[in-house]
């Protein structure tokens, strides 16, 4: 599966590729709003796991811009902030597909890749 | 790999760095998501401010070091050992007061024994959930110390944990970030330092758990 991770951390970005790294995926980095969208366009990804909290335009824009250009994309947004209802209510009325919180575990972002990869289970 | 110098007595490669950095914003994000729950409020926050300071710089970066604040300071303990103060402005923390005593903002303009037991309680939800968040970062067990709080000028606080400090490092991790609690903006500002064992321990975690490259490779 192509995976798009958005994140202006590379720490996060490498320990989400890492979690995937068996997965027989292939991954791609963004760091801002601007490489997510040109990666988006460049690779067409399966799934997409988006920072909420990012300098310049946050996920949440950028998650309107993805939507905008292919309203199918599968979109998680990744945020420390449980409680920022106003984010998670943007998030999901602009098409996000989940949440996950951070910290996160392994586990949680496989579970996410096999609910994209096997929507009928 | 490129290392940086941070001023920690521990050289850190830019990705360990990034790593402790991404640490301090999910741990505050956290402390926000409690803060919403405890005052029973939305509340958005801003994009935090991430670096490492030098201690002799620290009450410049605060506002100044007459600049009167209300300092939250415990002592991390467990697996890892620290120091970790949370700071707000006086105004700040005195409506955080107001709104956990559901009290008109501008009410509080000094803490009386329940305003200042309102705010230790605060204190508690903030340093745990922070530190709750590191840990299962960590996979690590990290306790707090019960914390003091203390209203006094930046510099007066800094000095009373400067000795702490000059022993385990010379620079903090800073994390300033400011909440909006219903339209109503509060900043806030958080230091963590582990001495230098717990520093090289949690970078050890980081590797062997998020599989970051060796520092060299």
């Amino acid at each position: 599966m192509k995976i798009l991770i958005v994140d202006d951390s590379a720490f996060m970005r490498t320990m989400i590729k890492n979690v995937l790294k068996d997965g027989n995926h292939e991954i791609f980095e963004a760091g801002n709003f601007d490489e997510a969208v040109k990666a988006f366009k460049e690779n067409k990804p399966a799934l997409i796991f988006l920072d909420v909290i990012m300098p310049g335009k946050n996920g949440v824009e950028t998650l309107k811009e993805i939507k905008n250009i292919d309203k199918e994309a599968h979109v998680v947004m990744c945020t420390s902030i449980g409680g920022q209802q106003k984010i998670i209510d943007e998030s999901v009325s602009a098409g996000a597909d989940d949440f996950i919180i951070k910290p996160f575990k392994a586990e949680d972002i496989q579970k996410v890749v096999n609910n994209i990869a096997n929507p009928a289970k | 790999m490129e290392e940086k110098e941070t001023g920690q007595k521990v050289k850190l490669t830019s990705l360990e760095l990034d790593a402790l950095k991404e640490m301090g914003n999910i741990g505050t994000g956290n402390a926000a998501t409690s803060l919403s729950k405890f005052i029973n409020k939305n509340v958005d926050m801003n994009f935090p401010e991430t670096k490492f300071v030098h201690v002799s710089k620290f009450s410049e970066t605060v506002g100044g070091p007459e600049k009167m604040v209300v300092g939250i300071y415990l002592q991390i303990s467990g697996e890892v050992h620290g120091e970790a103060m949370f700071l707000f402005p006086e105004k700040g923390a005195y409506e955080l007061i107001d709104l956990i005593l559901s009290k008109p903002l501008g009410t509080t303009k000094r803490m009386d024994d329940m305003d200042k037991s309102a705010f230790m309680e605060l204190s508690n939800i903030l340093t745990g959930s922070f530190l709750n968040a590191l840990g299962n970062m960590l996979e690590a067990k990290i306790l707090p110390s019960v914390p003091h709080v203390a209203a006094d000028m930046a510099q007066t606080l800094l000095d009373f944990i400067l000795i702490k400090i000059s022993k385990c490092a010379d620079t903090l991790l800073y994390v300033k970030t400011g909440v909006n609690v219903e339209g109503h903006k509060i900043d806030g500002e958080f230091t963590v330092l582990f001495d230098q064992d717990s520093l090289k321990k949690i970078i050890s975690k980081m590797h062997d758990k998020y599989g970051l490259e060796s520092p060299g490779a």
